[in-house]
């Protein structure tokens, strides 16, 4: 399905094609069939009144009945089932489509968008728009059908009946706009009262363990109870104010017998209209206007829709990382690669510049440690060289290449990352292993999981290596879930490795381990790594030392200790805490 | 059925709204006018065609249907908004008591998979409930008010006429029970898929930086696609395998229209019927068969809103483990010793225990630390010693006094928490800290923020305290998101401050200075701590040693260190790793 950008309600509708002209016009015909009974009542009563009861003319009746309504409801289930089919399989197509597009939006737009709101615009949002499909596009088109057959049927056996029965219309119309003049501005006002609520319980029951700890409770935890309250006197007030108007819209709607019957009868007095079709026109009148109400609601239902639309299009219009066209294989660089940060700034959101002008290469089959106090901007140094940011200014080159123009498949296959913050998804071991590469046979596996002291571990886990991992599987230490990455990485065999403070959370026993781990892994490769503990890259090739955002020294430990003050610092610092 | 109904949401509310009951009664009164509407009307067309007809007839017909309808407007505007307004008010409560039901659940109760499950009781189902029945309620009560009224004028027109459209009525509630028993099957087969596609679509947008490192979405998108096809297959088969169950409950329901046609014509044909009646008895079957629809319509709805009751319900009647208890209030213990007695701890739905026949004293006033291998029951101790879990068997003492008969406002009140994974709200950060003391003053708050050594970095950042924070503090680094929350902790001025690893991510020099804060704070507190940097806790008074969930050694550094036992192959092999130097040529 080619879903092309903004998405707009026209275009939904074009979308689902053949199924949407099949549900609209089955449910039209389904309509004008509910009107059939009331003209064959009438036709008998007309009958009757002429002439005497013929035997045949109740069984000509009772089979035309019979006919209409078995294909009304005949006609509401292919309505039904084809606006559904179409609208969930285009809701379905544009969850990939949406998901898809995730897939490429570069790390800050999750930084403004967290997972649990984009999970609920791609679900909730979209399913709206599925209602707007399946439900509200029939409705309406039934609903509009029937007023206009019916008062079509009016005016043919008496225009003035036909008159009386619409005659209450505009006044109905007058009240619903006096209840829907601020509606808009309502919806968006109890759009928000549900979100905040919705948020904090989100947040709520994610710290749980926390907000124990500290005997909040919904009274004290962000006035949690006080803003859940306070819908309820919201809607009061919204109903008195606003809900008269929308009441005397429907109970007029449903009584424009008040004025048809009294009318009627008054004229049938007078010898104006045949009691016959004023009986019709009792049975009609009120089904041509009590569609309205639904019309309505229907459209009042579709007006909050365009929030969803609107949202949903944010995902849609999100700024992608810019991938190259299709390019050339043969024209990327080869070999042990160098990658190059000239100039980089970068800067989270409205906060002051994380990175400043940051310049420096790594060296081939080199160790390039960067180091420096936590909040410098080590992490980011890390996220920017693996794309999950874009920089601002300047430019990181792979191989004299911006990484920017590297397709991304062609760039990872380059790059690969440990860091301490290890993804893994539900699913087995194995699996997780092989999002490395996935054509791995088990002995590859085998030998990166040794390589990684973690074939052990998983060997002595309830099913080995298909043992089900993440929230309904065991639970796996820090250490193991590091050891597990790294022989992910070591899987993807990719000539540069980007290492983010792999050891932190590790107890002793695991940090040796992972510390075999990752000298296996660096060995052989170009190795960037964001160093926390100085000790460890004491040999490294080179070192950077950055602070607040800046590079503020750059070279090997002992010209490093001559030089740069903030180096010597860092020295003393562990030196003091008694890390020797 | 309606009664079941609302008892229900009354037992969710843990209150009966009046509001509620009131709205109801107007309701009904609403469709007893509509009735008396339908009436006139009925007498008007017996007139006409008994051409008994005259002015006075009409304009007392005519002011009779005007008085209904304005009896109409006032009592179902009032009845609206009673109902909008007790149904809102009423699950608003159901909500803030599921909120304080948790706090009254123990720690090990929230698995990830329960807490999705959440989610989705306090928002979705609730706002299900909520809108279905300010929706639906009233106009399913003042339905069955006029379908019953105008059966009855129906029995008294002609009863056996009357009985042939009454006769259809079961049949059709028996296929619309029919109708709900399908749609329940294939509902409970949706629901499990969506929940499912949802998992895994947070899973998947949670992951999707480190799926992209490996340069292809892999494994996890194919689950993901995988995911939200069975949804949408499901979906699909709720959809159209009941629609025609559904037109089944039409069609039977109009089906009274066509016997009364039929066998009223067939009456007529035998002049046993005059016409004025035969017109009269179609005219209100219509009404019925319309109400009809109109009730069935309803029903398919509140059942949905029933079953989402039952979903609450089955919540907030989990039993809260004896962890929370309502104890003596008055019972605070003269010293803040904590003794462990042969503490034994099995983690729910594990069959080993994580924790076996633990003894240790925790002094007053000092820093006790605690040191193993991961995996051998440090951080479940220091729950436990929180009150965050029920052990199997054993006892903690605070003081004087065992844990079990204090009441749990009183633990909360005085032990401070940190832990291992930090949680950050997205509020200000001068708010996340103040929640550690909803009473606390600016100056307390900055205060707190400086010993935990994060007044500096908070400063610095775009609006200083005031700055909100993202989703989990996302643009802080974990230093710096562990430094505030060890100033939440701190703010809480607990006589009993427990950390749980709190400065794995904090540089060396800011754990210093971390520590030398704990240190002055153990003067007149007892701190408990679980670190794995041993070279930080060496000034520690006492250290426990802790091996696969038995406490193996315990003293201070040197006394361990003679020891020659676990703590020194700790040591050791610490040390070994601190010397550790990556080049990447090393081959060992």
């Amino acid at each position: 399905m080619n879903i092309s950008e903004p998405l707009r309600f026209i275009l939904l509708i074009k979308l689902m094609g053949k199924t949407f002209w099949i549900s609209t016009l089955t449910a039209i015909i389904s309509t004008i069939m509910t009107l059939v009974p009331i003209w064959i009542l009438y036709i008998m009563v007309r009958e009757l009144t002429i002439a005497t009861v013929s035997l045949e003319l109740i069984y000509s009746c009772l089979v035309a009945a019979f006919i209409a309504m078995l294909l009304r409801w005949g006609l509401i289930v292919i309505s039904h089932v084809s606006a559904h089919h179409g609208a969930l399989k285009l809701a379905y197509h544009l969850k990939l489509h949406l998901t898809n597009k995730l897939g490429l939006a570069p790390l800050s737009f999750f930084s403004s968008h967290t997972a649990s709101d984009l999970r609920k615009v791609i679900n909730d949002d979209i399913a709206a728009l599925e209602a707007f499909l399946a439900h509200f596009l029939p409705d309406v088109a039934s609903a509009l059908t029937l007023p206009i057959v019916g008062l079509s049927l009016l005016l043919y056996i008496d225009a003035q009946m036909a008159f009386v029965a619409i005659l209450l219309l505009p006044i109905a119309f007058c009240c619903q706009w006096l209840s829907m003049r601020h509606s808009a501005e309502q919806a968006r006002q109890w759009g928000e009262l549900q979100l905040n609520i919705a948020q904090k319980v989100s947040e709520y029951i994610r710290g749980i363990a926390v907000i124990k700890s500290f005997g909040l409770r919904a009274d004290s935890f962000r006035q949690l109870s006080q803003t859940i309250r306070n819908v309820a006197p919201w809607i009061e007030n919204y109903c008195k104010k606003n809900m008269f108007g929308w009441n005397c819209f429907n109970c007029l709607l449903s009584s424009n017998l008040i004025l048809v019957a009294p009318i009627g009868a008054w004229r049938c007095f007078h010898g104006d209209l045949a009691p016959v079709d004023w009986l019709l026109c009792l049975l009609v009148a009120p089904v041509i206007v009590q569609p309205f109400s639904r019309l309505v609601f229907a459209l009042s239902e579709q007006a909050q829709r365009q929030g969803s639309l609107d949202r949903l299009n944010q995902i849609v219009n999100a700024s992608q990382m810019t991938v190259p066209d299709v390019i050339d294989q043969a024209s990327l660089p080869m070999g042990n690669l160098v990658l190059s940060f000239s100039s980089v700034s970068y800067r989270y959101d409205q906060q002051k510049p994380t990175l400043q002008e940051v310049t420096f290469n790594t060296l081939p089959h080199a160790l390039t440690a960067i180091v420096g106090p936590s909040g410098a901007g080590k992490t980011t140094i890390a996220r920017l060289a693996t794309r999950l940011l874009d920089c601002d200014r300047g430019e990181i080159t792979l191989g004299g290449l911006n990484i920017q123009h590297w397709p991304i498949e062609e760039l990872f296959k380059q790059i690969s990352m440990v860091s301490q913050n290890v993804y893994l998804f539900n699913g087995t071991v194995m699996e997780n292993l092989l999002l490395g590469r996935p054509d791995a046979n088990i002995d590859q596996v085998i030998a990166a999981t040794q390589a990684a002291c973690a074939h052990e571990f998983i060997l002595s886990l309830p099913q080995g290596y298909d043992t089900p991992i993440g929230e309904n599987g065991t639970r796996l230490s820090g250490g193991e879930r590091q050891r597990l990455s790294i022989a992910r990485a070591l899987l993807r065999d990719a000539p540069l490795l980007i290492l983010d403070e792999a050891t932190a959370y590790a107890d002793s026993e695991n940090e040796w381990l992972i510390q075999q781990a990752i000298a296996n892994l660096c060995n052989g490769r170009s190795v960037l790594m964001i160093a926390h503990r100085l000790k460890t890259i004491i040999h490294a090739d080179q070192i950077i030392v950055v602070e607040q955002g800046k590079v503020v020294g750059q070279g090997r430990h002992d010209e490093l200790l001559l030089k740069c003050p903030c180096y010597c610092q860092l020295w003393q610092d562990i030196e003091l805490n008694g890390e020797k | 059925m309606l009664i079941k109904f609302i008892r229900a949401g009354y037992q969710l509310a843990g209150y009966q709204d009046r509001r509620l009951t009131k709205g109801l009664s107007l309701a009904a009164l609403d469709g007893c006018l509509l009735t008396v509407s339908y009436y006139i009307v009925a007498q008007l067309i017996l007139s006409v065609f008994n051409k008994t007809i005259s002015l006075p007839i009409i304009l007392l017909s005519a002011v009779g249907l005007l008085s209904c309808l304005l009896g109409r407007i006032y009592s179902s505007n009032l009845a609206l908004s009673h109902v909008f307004g007790g149904t809102y008010a009423m699950m608003a409560e159901a909500r803030i008591r599921i909120i304080n039901h948790l706090h009254a659940l123990p720690l090990g109760w929230f698995s990830a998979k329960r807490t999705g499950d959440l989610s989705v009781r306090l928002t979705s189902d609730l706002e299900l409930i909520e809108w279905l029945w300010s929706h639906f309620l009233a106009v399913f009560t003042s339905t069955i008010i006029t379908m019953l009224l105008i059966l009855a004028l129906l029995c008294w027109i002609d009863l056996f006429l009357a009985l042939l459209v009454i006769i259809t009525i079961p049949f059709s509630f028996w296929v619309m029970s029919l109708t709900q028993r399908v749609i329940s099957r294939y509902d409970e087969k949706m629901l499990d898929t969506a929940s499912n596609a949802q998992a895994e679509l947070y899973d998947y947008i949670q992951g999707i930086n480190v799926i992209r490192c490996f340069g292809q979405f892999g494994t996890a998108w194919k689950r993901l696609s995988n995911a939200l096809f069975q949804q949408y297959q499901a979906q699909l088969v709720l959809e159209t395998k009941p629609s025609a169950l559904v037109a089944l409950f039409g069609f039977v329901s109009e089906f009274s229209f066509l016997l009364l046609l039929v066998s009223g014509g067939y009456l007529l044909f035998q002049e046993r019927l005059d016409i004025q009646h035969f017109i009269l008895l179609n005219f209100f079957s219509l009404i019925v068969y319309r109400q009809l629809q109109t009730l069935g319509d309803g029903l398919i709805k509140l059942r949905f809103s029933s079953r989402a009751m039952e979903r609450i319900k089955k919540l907030l009647s989990e039993t809260p483990v004896a962890t929370y208890n309502d104890g003596n209030v008055s019972i605070i213990p003269s010293s803040n010793e904590i003794t462990v007695k042969q503490l034994t701890f099995t983690y729910p739905e594990q069959s080993c225990p994580v924790l076996q026949n633990i003894n240790c004293h925790i002094q007053s006033n000092a820093i006790t630390v605690i040191v193993g291998p991961s995996g051998s029951g440090k951080s479940t101790l220091l729950q436990l010693i929180a009150q965050m879990w029920v052990p199997d068997s054993g006892q903690i003492l605070w003081g004087e006094y065992d844990t079990k008969i204090i009441a749990s406002e009183i633990l909360d009140r005085n032990i401070a928490m940190v832990f291992q994974d930090v949680v950050l709200f997205s509020a200000s950060v001068f708010d996340n800290i103040l929640m550690g003391n909803q009473n606390a003053t600016a100056e307390e708050v900055i205060q707190a923020a400086k010993l935990a050594q994060a007044d500096e970095f908070i400063q610095k950042l775009p609006d200083g305290y005031q700055t909100i924070l993202g989703d989990n503090g996302y643009s802080l680094s974990g230093g710096e998101r562990q430094r505030l929350s060890i100033a939440r902790a701190l703010l809480k001025k607990a006589p009993i401050i427990l950390l749980d690893e709190a400065t794995a991510s904090v540089d060396a020099s800011t754990e210093l200075a971390i520590h030398r804060v704990l240190e002055n704070l153990s003067q007149h507190c007892t701190v408990v701590v679980v670190a794995h940097r041993l070279n930080t806790i060496q000034k520690a008074q006492k250290i426990l040693v802790m091996n696969a969930g038995g406490l193996v050694e315990q003293g201070d550094h040197d006394s361990l260190l003679r020891k020659n036992g676990l703590y020194t192959q700790l040591w050791q092999r610490q040390q070994q790793s601190l010397s550790w130097q990556l080049t990447t040529s090393n081959k060992e």
